[in-house]
């Protein structure tokens, strides 16, 4: 991918502060009917690193991305993003949600739909515009700012949907099962994007997913929940750095005993 | 449809030439249901025959279907057939205009504030339920049987499906959107101009086509009820005169402006609503 030229606006992005959860819990509902989802979790991003979320579905993954995101109030403990605790959604850290199809304002251009975000900061029209057309190349959609979303297929929606979160400065992505509707081709390139905008950029990641092969693969750690209430029950490091292959990278041992380990974990 | 257009509307299909065979095949389609229409027509027309002949209903109140098109043709060359047709509809959309110019903003309100929209909705659910023939003789008491009457008998049965469209459409907010919004911070007044309007706006439209149907409905309605004068007036005079050919005849043509109404309106909202009609791929 030759988008290293346009990337100028972008370098700002370097991720500087740790988002971590403290000794979070979350109940839905009151009272004596409260249903306890995540119990005592600790989970720390360090910037610049890509951590995975694992775990068996409906086990609170996405409920524990909404609290990083600052979109739901933990019940006890906190969120915080370095020295600061969230109460809201911050700048910093950017959401792409799973149904990619949805989260992109079907009335305007692509390019409106990244830049729209930056309108709400008050940036001059000019200036966004040109983030906007970076960070779609960044995302290796150069021509589509003019097409609506549905002239799009689903993997140049979902790079759509990135583009957006990168052009609201976010040095945190947070991303909710992102690659779960595409077919498996453009899942890996999206897979290897987010793997380049890390190491290019220096932003921190973290991803939700059923897919444990795809935790491996992107996650420099990957963290696994398990039970009622969910609480995390193994932390893998893996251990290949930034660079990765598709082929290589999932030949090597290490992949297979990291992957092992998860099932495991997960099936227990 | 084939599979291809569905995924290639015509507008963005990558490759502007469009296969002949295609087209052909839609064009047989075309016809083939040109023919199935008026299959359909021939066969209203045949039963209406067959009870005028057989003399099932009485010869005085069914006329035969070739008076019915001697008068519809007929009205066509008449100076007070067009006056009345223009008095009708200038009448309904002057009513029709009334309702989107309170319904929208209105429900444009409702939609954003719960408060609000908690402390109407009781009259709301009156109001759309409410028989608007029910308020004509108050109305002919208070206005008399005029344009003014017919107009604010209009207002108030169409002002009902533009408020009720508006405040759906401000109020259904996809929750991903919802939570797009939020994590991006939007502020307010971006919000509104930027996410509440435009999804809001096909709902509107929506409204706006059903309303205007039954503007057209609802004043010839009055007309026929209060003799105001209109097509509906003229409608009622024929009956009473005993001419249910020419009476007939308006009704025909009663239905062809609603039609047109209709029509137009679809075209004006696939212009204004592009992306909507592309992005859901509605039909009409």
């Amino acid at each position: 991918m030759t988008t290293a030229e346009h990337l100028d606006l972008l370098d700002e992005r370097r991720a500087r502060h740790p988002l971590a959860v403290k000794g979070l819990s979350k109940s839905y509902g009151e009272g004596s009917t409260a249903v306890r989802v995540l119990e005592d979790l600790d989970v720390r991003v360090e910037p610049n690193e890509i951590v995975c979320i694992v775990g068996p579905s409906g086990v609170g993954k996405t409920t524990l991305l909404r609290c990083l995101a600052g979109l739901l109030a933990p019940t006890t403990g906190a969120v915080m993003f370095g020295p600061t605790t969230m109460t809201g959604p911050i700048l910093e850290v950017g959401v792409v949600f799973q149904d990619y199809s949805r989260s992109l304002l079907p009335w305007m251009r692509t390019r409106e739909n990244v830049s729209f975000p930056l309108q709400g900061k008050g940036m001059r029209k000019a200036a966004r515009r040109a983030l906007a057309d970076q960070c779609l190349n960044a995302v290796g959609l150069p021509d589509a700012g003019r097409k609506y979303p549905w002239q799009l297929s689903g993997g140049m929606q979902q790079r759509a949907a990135i583009a957006r979160a990168l052009a609201y400065q976010s040095e945190v992505l947070l991303m909710d099962e992102p690659f779960a509707s595409v077919d498996a081709q453009t899942r890996f390139d999206l897979e290897d994007l987010v793997l380049h905008l890390r190491k290019r950029l220096g932003i921190s990641v973290v991803v939700v997913t059923h897919d444990i092969d795809e935790a491996v693969y992107l996650a420099d750690r990957v963290v696994v929940l398990s039970g009622h209430p969910a609480h995390v029950v193994d932390v893998v490091e893996v251990p290949f750095g930034q660079d990765r292959d598709q082929i290589q990278t999932k030949a090597e041992p290490a992949f297979t005993e990291a992957r092992a380990r998860i099932l495991g974990r997960i099936r227990r | 449809m084939t599979i291809a257009e569905k995924l290639y509307p015509p507008s963005v299909a990558p490759n502007p030439k469009k296969p002949s065979g295609r087209r052909r095949v839609r064009s047989r389609k075309r016809i083939g249901l040109a023919a199935w229409q008026l299959g359909t027509a021939l066969l209203i027309a045949a039963v209406w025959t067959l009870v005028y002949e057989s003399g099932l209903l009485s010869r005085e109140l069914v006329p035969p279907l070739w008076d019915v098109a001697r008068e519809f043709v007929t009205l066509a060359g008449t100076a007070a057939f067009w006056a009345a047709l223009a008095t009708t509809v200038s009448n309904a959309l002057t009513g029709l205009a009334a309702g989107i110019v309170v319904g929208v903003p209105f429900g444009l309100l409702l939609g954003i504030s719960q408060a609000a929209y908690r402390s109407a909705q009781f009259l709301i659910e009156l109001g759309r339920s409410f028989p608007v023939i029910a308020l004509l003789p108050v109305m002919v008491l208070v206005l008399g049987a005029t344009s003014q009457m017919e107009i604010v008998v209009v207002f108030s049965g169409v002002l009902w499906p533009i408020l009720v469209q508006t405040i759906y459409g401000a109020r259904r907010i996809d929750p991903v959107i919802a939570d797009t919004v939020r994590g991006y911070r939007i502020p307010p007044l971006l919000r509104f101009v930027k996410v509440v309007l435009p999804n809001a706006a096909p709902f509107a439209a929506t409204g706006v086509r059903i309303a205007a149907s039954a503007s057209i409905l609802i004043a010839i309605g009055v007309e026929v009820l209060s003799l105001t004068p209109g097509m509906g007036g003229n409608l009622a005079r024929a009956q009473t005169d005993g001419a249910p050919a020419l009476a007939l005849a308006y009704v025909v043509y009663a239905g062809l402006v609603g039609l047109a109404m209709n029509k137009i309106l679809w075209t004006v909202e696939g212009r204004a609503l592009a992306w909507n009609r592309r992005a859901t791929r509605s039909e009409p």
